[in-house]
């Protein structure tokens, strides 16, 4: 289980995370949706240990320190792979470092993408970097994979193969979480939805509750946000000048 | 490092240092660096050579082309002679630091690999890829630099003329380093 | 083994329900008999890009519904016989009416005019099948 306890992160007198206790446990996919600015990658990050923050973070019951730290892994839109280094070299890397590194894993990603094994990373398009980001992550042997909109730059069809394969190989003791703008493509790809909005989570529901309920993930994110369905439509108003 | 039970060994060699340097950092220009800034710092040491010279020269009166020591007379103590000698290899020693701090902001260029870097499960590893080559140019310049203290010490007191050499001067050469008495 | 190939996730209803009525519908127009396999949990999520409790909590369903048998280490299997089998074709006529009703009702029709409009339509061909034709 991996658990956050009160967590405040404070920029200066910015607060970027405020209050935010949230239990994840092993088997889960989730979505984390909030605006731009939110916290989503602070959240991450906070959990990783990048930044420091107020408040407990646990794994199991233990710290996050080098002991545990292997069973989480990150994929992310910034890219955290080494541009110089090829695929087959990064392969190396990590199952020198990871014991749990799965060969078979990798291998059968890599395959499936058709990525090139030994290109210099720097020189795949965006698109295959960020397919070669998320196979790093998949394949360390982590049960927690953390991915920061690890989409950004790929086609549909790309990212409808990338839910399908991904649910063909999850495990059912590892967990995603998937922070995304894409909240339609997902919604039928994840059990639960955290919303997250200036630094507070807002809404925890699991898609079950929500098919209860008979709310669509999109409704319920609107709800929840109060979004305005007729914003557009009074803006117009103004910035036209046209009388209704 | 974990060994192995990864069975195929891929055709991507890398280089025998690879475990010593930020993960595909080429580290060419930091060795071509290296190697001139120290070159640099021994030539700057030799003028060593030109302090002592003169300084044993003082010794020494002229008289009709001729010269002999002075009676009474004291050869300059050696911290005087040495002086700056070592400024080069400090200087040596602050770049190679520098370089250092580069191989840090080496994981935030480009892309952020200080994110797998402080993912890694051991806790040795990033101090290794990050700060060996820095650790070994430093030592290298320490090593050259004690080599220069003794051998110009030696020079010294082997060039300084037989009864001309003032003692104590390798406790007052320590005593001296950081400021003067 | 049961093919999904035709099935087209519509936003509306909760996607365990749209495979419910994928199944139905198979049945009751022959596509799916007695006997025949369904996916794994596993491979249907996969192939459909949806979370597995989702594909769980339909499998469950058929299950309490007596229309599937699971074993453990095999597929699940369809389990038909004339008692679930029309109760099916009656289940999802009445779905499919009840909505029709609902909606002519809304358009202010009574009984006898929703009749009458259901005699004088039931020959024609239906609307996709015409503009194919033009």
């Amino acid at each position: 289980m991996l658990k956050l306890d009160h967590i405040n992160k404070f920029y200066g007198m910015r607060q970027a995370l405020n209050d935010v206790s949230l239990e994840l446990p092993r088997g889960e996919i989730v979505g984390l949706f909030g605006e731009n600015g939110a916290g989503k990658t602070t959240l991450m990050k906070c959990i990783f240990g990048f930044h420091s923050y107020h408040g407990e973070i646990t794994l199991d019951g233990e710290p996050i320190t080098t002991k545990n730290i292997a069973k989480l892994s990150f994929a992310t839109s910034e890219h955290s792979f080494f541009p110089n280094l090829s695929a087959a070299t990064h392969r190396d890397f990590y199952a020198n470092h990871f014991d749990g590194f799965s060969d078979k894993r990798y291998t059968a990603l890599m395959d499936f993408f058709a990525l090139p094994k030994h290109k210099p990373l720097r020189a795949f398009s965006t698109g295959q970097k960020n397919q070669f980001e998320v196979i790093l992550a998949l394949s360390q042997g982590a049960d927690y994979i953390f991915m920061d909109e690890p989409f950004a730059g790929n086609d549909i069809f790309n990212r409808e193969d990338f839910y399908k394969v991904l649910l063909g190989i999850l495990e059912p003791h590892e967990t995603v979480v998937l922070s995304t703008h894409l909240i339609e493509e997902v919604s039928d790809f994840i059990g639960r939805a955290l919303l997250l909005r200036t630094g507070r989570i807002i809404g925890d529901i699991t898609t079950d509750t929500l098919d209860g309920e008979g709310l669509s993930l999109v409704d319920y994110i609107k709800n929840t946000y109060s979004y305005r369905a007729d914003r557009v439509s009074r803006a117009l108003h103004t910035l036209t000048g046209e009388d209704e | 490092m974990k060994k192995t039970s990864t069975p195929t060994q891929t055709e991507d060699t890398r280089p025998w240092y690879a475990p010593f340097v930020p993960p595909g950092m080429n580290i060419e220009g930091e060795l071509i660096f290296f190697l001139i800034a120290m070159l640099a710092a021994m030539c700057y040491a030799t003028g060593f050579f030109a302090r002592l010279f003169a300084q044993i020269d003082l010794l020494y009166q002229y008289s009709y082309g001729e010269r002999t020591l002075i009676p009474g007379a004291v050869m300059a103590p050696f911290y005087e002679v040495f002086n700056q000698a070592w400024t080069g290899y400090f200087i040596v020693l602050l770049c190679m630091l520098g370089w250092g701090i580069y191989h840090d902001l080496y994981y935030r260029q480009e892309s952020k690999s200080i994110y797998t870097m402080r993912r890694l499960p051991d806790s040795v590893s990033f101090l290794r890829y990050t700060w060996t080559l820095t650790l070994c140019e430093v030592l290298v310049c320490l090593l050259f630099a004690m080599l220069c203290l003794f051998l110009s010490y030696g020079i010294y007191c082997v060039m300084t003329p037989e009864g001309y050499l003032p003692g104590g001067q390798w406790t007052l050469f320590w005593d001296n380093l950081f400021y003067r008495k | 083994m049961i093919s999904f190939d035709a099935f087209r996730a519509q936003n509306g209803l909760p996607i365990y329900l749209q495979i419910l009525r994928y199944i139905k519908r198979g049945i009751v127009c022959g596509d799916i008999t007695d006997g025949d396999a369904l996916p794994s949990r596993r491979m249907l999520s996969a192939m459909l890009g949806v979370n597995p409790n989702t594909i769980q909590k339909a499998y469950r369903i058929l299950e309490e519904d007596g229309l599937i048998a699971s074993h453990a280490g095999a597929k699940s299997v369809i389990v038909l016989n004339e008692e679930n089998r029309a109760r099916i074709r009656r289940e999802l006529l009445q779905d499919d009416i009840r909505e029709t009703a609902f909606a002519l009702r809304g358009m202010g029709l009574s009984l006898e005019e929703a009749i009458s409009l259901l005699t004088q339509c039931w020959d024609m061909p239906s609307l996709s099948d015409e503009e194919d034709s033009e």
